[in-house]
């Protein structure tokens, strides 16, 4: 008479397990899954990171050249100057000069980073500029 | 009597060993991120040191520059044989060497030189160990 609920009984005793170990597979999935997200987001700040020095370095080079110009330089993945709109990567150039006895000591203060967040790596260059008397 | 019995013995040495394989995936995916970010950080390092030094370069050209324009005295640190004054800029392991020809009031720049010493960190652990 009971026959159905033993039935039933039966089916859950057999498929616990199975459920249980198909749970804990998919908890070690989430968790793993986070480890990746995590590690792309690294390798992410790393690449924003590398290309900052590099337009800092480059534009430092320039910057001692004299052929520095503007004060918002933006640039694309490829570290080439864009538009804004098609920019990845900002870089601004705050100039300051000062007097000397023979010249002029301009300095500018490179920050960059990815377009629309906070600069994350910055850099101080000096360039000495004669006077021509 | 009882009815066939599912065996779940095979079904989980198949997910341990999955769950094994992208565990260790994962460690690597993390080791890699975190020693691409610590490779960058370096580099910035270096370059805020490099570019130090050529500041220090740079304002020492502009101390000499007066000088020999009778505008001020000869820089510190500076030495001058003859018609050449030179200088040595240290900052941590980099030095620039910078050496001017003076011709009156002007100058020409002969040398500017900048060299890092390599230093060896220190030996945490070898693997032959004298």
């Amino acid at each position: 008479m009971n026959h159905s609920g033993e039935t039933a009984a039966r089916r859950l005793s057999f498929m616990t397990p199975l459920l249980l170990l198909v749970l804990f597979f998919v908890l070690c999935c989430g968790v793993l899954s986070c480890v990746f997200i995590r590690s792309a987001a690294i390798s992410r700040e790393a690449e924003i990171y590398n290309a900052s020095v590099t337009l800092c370095r480059s534009e430092a080079e320039r910057f001692r050249a004299g052929a520095s110009e503007g004060e918002w330089l933006r640039f694309d993945a490829a570290l080439s100057p864009c538009t804004a709109e098609e920019s990845v990567y900002t870089l601004r150039v705050e100039r300051t000069a000062a007097e000397t006895p023979a010249g002029t000591v301009e300095t500018a203060v490179l920050s960059a980073g990815a377009t629309g967040a906070e600069p994350v790596y910055s850099l101080t260059v000096t360039a000495y500029r004669p006077s021509e008397d | 009597m009882g009815g066939k019995r599912f065996r779940t013995g095979s079904v989980s040495v198949l997910f341990a060993v999955i769950m094994l394989c992208v565990a260790v995936l994962a460690a690597l995916t993390v080791s890699t991120a975190t020693a691409d970010r610590r490779t960058a950080r370096r580099y910035g390092e270096y370059v805020q040191r490099l570019t130090e030094c050529q500041n220090e370069g740079q304002r020492w050209l502009a101390e000499a520059d007066a000088y020999l324009r009778g505008a001020g005295e000869l820089p510190a640190g500076t030495q001058q044989n003859g018609s050449e004054i030179s200088t040595e800029i240290t900052d941590g392991n980099m030095t620039l060497t910078i050496r001017l020809a003076a011709e009156g009031e002007a100058y020409e720049i002969t040398a500017w030189s900048l060299e890092s010493q390599w230093q060896p960190e220190e030996e945490r652990w070898s693997l032959w160990h004298k």
